[in-house]
């Protein structure tokens, strides 16, 4: 997915956000004429659909689909093959607004007559409830759309077609800590399969006793940040460790980082910022060694963040992943600190915030997950065999009715 | 012949790995390379067999294992790699082996330990029994790895080694970041020029000098690179690593000893650069057995003081380069570069400018360079 085109759409509809508020009621708005109010006893949840704010929005929306379309057509467009490819990208991303709206509109106006008719005098029995079941199909459709187009509305977060790099670190718990750190490194690597993504070791350091200390594997694919992005913070597992020989069941934890690769424009790093080395620990090295030691040890002065990079080939290839990576933690610094901003603001359950916070608690006695946010139990061998789905969909509804509140509450407060 | 230890395996497919031992070279300098037939790297070779991957499954575990077996043996024996770098090695080993398409899918159930489907079929480029042998002989006889894989990773290139020719050292990779960064930044008019790469082995400097030349020229005529060896399997390797990179119109590989070959260059050079032998005599019984039993003694031994062949390249260069001419050569460390800079000093007074020494990145002095006057 091309980023480029993500983030103009972001800014599409931060427009619309910008849009200045029509006080009063707009000539076009058809429902607004129609007699019958909407029932207000609902607007303390739902927004009503009349507010003139949204139907701009919508109307723009259209007016801005119709333009790129025309521009489409443009031969000076069609020639250029990563203009054309732009304009199509933010089309296609408007086409459900528009189609949506153009169905909300037809609905409503089929509405209309139908409300019409059923006023008009002289109408037999059978006719008339025919008419009234007719209103209240189409009362449902148009609530249906109403919903639809809300969600539709709501902006999309840039990052979410992004790849990433999924960062396990060992917390508490000694080597415990470091094989369940592996648990869900392999738990990643199997959701990863499950949805097609590539996932690439970067950098590991093993633990002693199995696991890792640390882990780093990079995740490709379509909309990877969108799904893994709710995985950031500490997952605490309850169970009896292999090396404990009384049956005594400990609690460790490893804590997850997920980190939106980001491009040298993004994150600029001055060389006069790093220190590159590599450990041989052949003593005289060169010719004396023949040892598959092509790891590198980044080291970013400002930040203090070290980056070990061993899996690749060659040094030189370790050398750009560890750029890569040191871009990426950057970037996600950056993020976090965008997004503590705003999930104070909004009070979210799902924000991807806090890197401390504790998620989930996996209960190997009960054979049992809890994610923290979602106050819900999942059963836990299936998920550590990568079936997530159902927490990570979870998420992401509570994110969206958590933006569609926020966006009620905007709009009742520029209304009021 | 080794033994094989009893597991069923057929010996046939073994009998085509017996390990050549690497003095026999020393008696074969009379013989042309044309007799040399340089072998191909297993990540070429089509993927014309299959196991299933419960059978790549099994050997996958019995390779982990003796590699993990293996803990911090040959550390204490002679500074040789510990169990984690031969994992590495045998994911490195697999890597080349699974054809392409389906190698992330199956790379990641055999580090998941997915059980699902084990009568999938899983194309390889050699046949599993293969596998075996030639993992037994990483252990056992502790044959270098990149042999063992026919190819080594370096900088930007996959280059095809075999027993005979020197497997190109990460440290190397320092000098064509002295060849853009220090001779084409300061001088750029030496990217049109012929440079030369002595002892090439498997031609690895000569082809990222090369390539180098070619994006510093800028369009502008590019440069050429003479690169020169005495061991006949080494002028076949490199010169079929310069063909698979398209290069033969840029490198040429000549056959002899130093700057012999070079007559007809005489004075014209723009650089030159080598990785000569600096290994002193006496170290090599001490060091780890996959260079010191398996790597060309030819490539490795400078002598008494280590230092023999780089003083007569210092000896010879002078001569060799045009004014403004580049150098740089690599060394045993912080001892033969200093030594090496006090020679110039003192027997090429005025023959050089801007010398310096430069670390690599473990921090060891490494490479000494410098511009003809």
């Amino acid at each position: 997915m091309n980023c480029v085109a993500m983030s103009s759409t972001a800014r599409l509809f931060t427009t619309f956000n910008d849009f200045s508020v029509r006080r009063g009621f707009t000539p076009q708005s058809r429902c607004l004429r129609v007699a019958r109010p909407w029932p207000r006893s609902r607007a303390s949840r739902i927004v009503c659909m009349a507010e003139p704010y949204l139907i701009t929005k919508l109307e723009s929306a259209e007016k801005t689909w119709k333009e790129l379309s025309v521009r489409l057509a443009d031969p000076d467009v069609v020639s250029n093959p990563t203009e054309y490819q732009k304009l199509a990208q933010s089309v296609s991303e408007l086409d459900e607004v528009v189609s949506t709206f153009r169905r909300f509109k037809e609905c409503e106006k089929q509405l209309e007559e139908a409300k019409a008719l059923s006023e008009e005098e002289g109408t037999d029995v059978d006719m008339a409830e025919m008419i009234a079941s007719e209103i209240s199909s189409l009362s449902g459709q148009l609530k249906e759309l109403e919903e639809k187009l809300k969600v539709l509305l709501l902006p999309s977060d840039p990052l979410d077609a992004r790849n990433i790099m999924l960062e396990v670190r060992a917390g508490t718990g000694g080597d415990e800590a470091g094989i369940w750190a592996g648990d869900l490194v392999r738990m990643y690597q199997k959701y990863s399969e499950r949805n097609s993504w590539k996932s690439t070791l970067i950098s590991c350091s093993e633990a002693e006793k199995g696991g890792f200390k640390t882990c780093v594997i990079e995740v490709k694919g379509k909309c990877v940040y969108s799904k893994l992005k709710y995985e950031s913070g500490v997952h605490r597992v309850q169970r009896v460790p292999q090396t404990e020989t009384q049956g005594r069941v400990h609690t460790s934890t490893a804590t997850v980082a997920i980190m939106p690769e980001a491009d040298e424009v993004e994150v600029e790093i001055d060389p006069k910022d790093i220190e590159l080395t590599t450990a041989r620990s052949g003593g005289a090295g060169g010719q004396n060694v023949n040892k598959v030691e092509t790891a590198v040890d980044l080291f970013h002065k400002p930040t203090g963040i070290r980056i070990f990079c061993t899996e690749e080939r060659t040094q030189l290839q370790n050398k750009s992943r560890a750029l890569q990576l040191l871009r990426a933690k950057l970037y996600e610094i950056k993020v976090r600190e965008q997004q503590e901003l705003i999930r104070n603001q909004r009070k979210s359950q799902v924000g991807t915030g806090a890197r401390a916070e504790k998620i989930r608690t996996y209960n190997y006695k009960d054979n049992r997950v809890t994610d923290h946010r979602l106050k819900m139990n999942f059963e836990l061998t299936s998920f550590l065999e990568g079936d997530i789905e159902n927490a990570v969909q979870a998420c992401s509804a509570i994110e969206q009715k958590e933006l569609l509140e926020e966006l009620a509450e905007s709009v009742a407060t520029t209304a009021g | 012949m080794w033994k094989l230890r009893s597991s069923g395996l057929s010996c046939g497919v073994c009998a085509n790995f017996q390990i050549p031992s690497p003095r026999c070279f020393m008696n074969s300098i009379t013989t042309s390379s044309i007799d040399v037939k340089p072998k191909v790297p297993l990540y070429l070779r089509p993927p014309s067999f299959s196991a299933s991957l419960s059978e790549l499954t099994k050997w996958h575990k019995w390779a982990k294992n003796l590699a993990s077996s293996v803990g911090s043996s040959f550390i204490n024996l002679d500074n040789g790699p510990d169990s984690t770098l031969l994992r590495r090695e045998l994911n490195w080993l697999l890597q080349d082996l699974i054809e392409l398409q389906h190698r992330s899918v199956i790379l990641s159930r055999l580090e998941s330990g997915n059980n699902e489907n084990p009568d999938v079929s899983v194309a390889l480029r050699a046949p599993l029994e293969e596998m075996y042998c030639v993992w037994r002989q990483r252990i056992e006889k502790r044959r270098p790895f990149q042999y063992v894989v026919g190819c080594e990773h370096w900088r930007d290139l996959v280059l095809s080694v075999q027993e005979g020719v020197l497997i190109p050292r990460p440290e190397t990779e320092v000098i064509i970041d002295l060849v853009e960064g220090v001779a084409l930044n300061n001088a750029p008019e030496l990217a049109q020029g012929f440079w030369a790469d002595l002892g090439t082995g498997s031609g690895a400097i000569a082809i990222a000098t090369a390539r180098a030349l070619a994006t510093h020229a800028h369009g502008d005529a590019c440069g050429r690179v003479i690169a020169t060896d005495l061991s006949p399997v080494a002028v076949a390797v490199a010169t079929s690593n310069v063909q698979r990179y398209g290069l033969q119109d840029v490198v040429e590989v000549r056959k002899g000893s130093w700057f012999e070959p070079l007559k007809d260059v005489q004075g014209k050079l723009a650089g030159v650069l080598s990785n000569p032998p600096y290994i002193p005599s006496g170290d090599i019984s001490g060091l780890q057995a996959e260079v010191g039993q398996h790597e060309p003694i030819l490539a490795l031994d400078g002598g008494i003081s280590g230092t023999n062949d780089l003083l007569h390249l210092i000896d010879g260069v002078a001569s060799m380069l045009k004014p403004g001419g580049f150098f740089a050569f690599e060394t045993n460390g912080e001892k033969q570069c200093k030594f090496l800079v006090e020679y110039i000093e003192n027997e090429k007074p005025g023959s050089f400018r801007d010398m310096n020494i430069v670390s690599d990145f473990a921090g060891i002095q490494r490479f000494v360079m410098g511009f003809r006057r």
